[in-house]
């Protein structure tokens, strides 16, 4: 039969085939994808020692709210980092919210905007932390700057500078310290330096 | 590095990126619309009011006009088949002009609120920490929020970047408008 293919024939099954074999390629790619992105949750809950959990709410045709969360003590700090997505229609919202609680919570409330990686931007609400290595790679914005630099001591500033590029909302309400950002954790670093801020800033003495 | 803006430079960022000037604020703070921010919420949402009357014009006239049309193509004696298509055509055309034009009155109703609110001269006082959120839509733009003492305010992306996530401020509204905002 195949001897009985003109060449023209010969060259549109192999084209057929060519493009079946890349349809699958994309294929398994994109499912290798989804899977290495959902195997960074069990792996970083087995890295801190917490345990994992995933949530699904509302219905099929109506708003539905997915939620991944880590959850546990590390060191003897609670910490609880849970990412949402909400989805209404055509609007979908993401977010990740690490927390922790502070080991000395000190009576004061106050949020701090952090920016990293794009470098500092003159604001009114810009707080330089007097760590020049620092200041040229995050910037936060806050309006209790004294607090804001109580909050971010060396080891908490480590942690902020290995977060990846964008824009986070750390809070402190009490002794309850939450960094928040909206967008899907993709790696493994994506939960680690997030629990790691949040831990860090635990340990930190905000008068 | 340069320096940080003061208060004052600030505020002037805030209203650039707003449309609203030193004068407005002013006169927000005393609880007063400055006039172009009367004339401006007048006429917030009437042109969508006058688009949706177009429509319920445009679909009965093509609707009606088309099934005219139809009708005038038929040999007597006309089949029902056709007479169906004719129906068809003239009942949507009329059910969609219908459903235009009432929601071209809930426009209309929505104006006459927001005009009734604007004519009363005076704004509302929103304080707190603001809250930002960008929340993003499949197929069309990203749109950026800002909620200050239990109010959401829909803003562009400049007055977004500017306002500070978690930081005090005032906000003077009205109707679901953001008129002005200072830090505070």
């Amino acid at each position: 039969m195949l001897l009985a293919m003109s060449t023209y024939e010969m060259q549109q099954w192999a084209m057929i085939v060519a493009g079946g074999v890349v349809f699958i390629g994309i294929v398994i790619a994109i499912v290798r994808f989804l899977r290495a992105q959902d195997a960074i949750w069990p792996a970083c809950a087995k890295k801190f020692g917490i345990a994992f959990r995933e949530e699904d709410g509302g219905s099929f045709t109506g708003p539905s709210t997915r939620s991944k969360i880590l959850e546990g003590n590390v060191q003897g700090t609670p910490v609880r980092l849970v990412f949402t997505h909400e989805q209404s229609g055509r609007m979908h919202r993401r977010g990740t919210r690490a927390h922790a609680r502070a080991y000395a919570p000190a009576q004061r409330a106050f949020n701090v905007q952090i920016e990293r990686g794009y470098g500092f931007q003159p604001h009114f609400h810009a707080v330089p932390t007097g760590d020049p290595a620092f200041d040229r790679i995050v910037q936060m914005k806050c309006d209790v700057p004294d607090a804001a630099r109580a909050l971010v001591d060396p080891n908490v500033r480590a942690a902020l500078a290995a977060l990846p590029v964008g824009e986070y909302a750390l809070s402190y309400d009490r002794g309850e310290i939450c960094l928040s950002f909206g967008r899907d954790p993709s790696s493994l670093q994506d939960l680690e330096i997030p629990l790691h801020v949040v831990l860090a800033s635990a340990r930190a003495r905000v008068a | 590095m340069m320096p940080a803006p003061n208060l004052q430079a600030y505020v002037d960022q805030l209203g650039r990126a707003h449309g609203f000037g030193r004068e407005h604020l002013a006169m927000n703070r005393a609880g007063r619309l400055h006039p172009s921010q009367t004339s401006r919420g007048r006429r917030s949402g009437i042109g969508c009011a006058v688009f949706l009357v177009l429509l319920a014009i445009l679909t009965i006239l093509g609707g009606t006009g088309g099934a005219a049309f139809f009708y005038s193509t038929l040999r007597e004696p006309v089949e029902r088949v056709d007479m169906n298509a004719v129906y068809a055509m003239a009942g949507a055309g009329v059910l969609l002009s219908l459903v235009f034009a009432a929601l071209a009155v809930f426009q209309f109703l929505s104006v006459g609120k927001r005009r009734r609110q604007y004519d009363g001269g005076g704004c509302a006082l929103a304080e707190g920490p603001a809250s930002k959120t960008r929340v993003r839509h499949s197929r069309s733009p990203d749109t950026f929020h800002i909620e200050v003492g239990g109010h959401s305010f829909t803003v562009g992306a400049a007055l977004f970047d500017l306002v500070t996530h978690g930081a005090g401020y005032r906000v003077y509204h009205l109707a679901g408008d953001l008129l002005s905002l200072e830090p505070g």
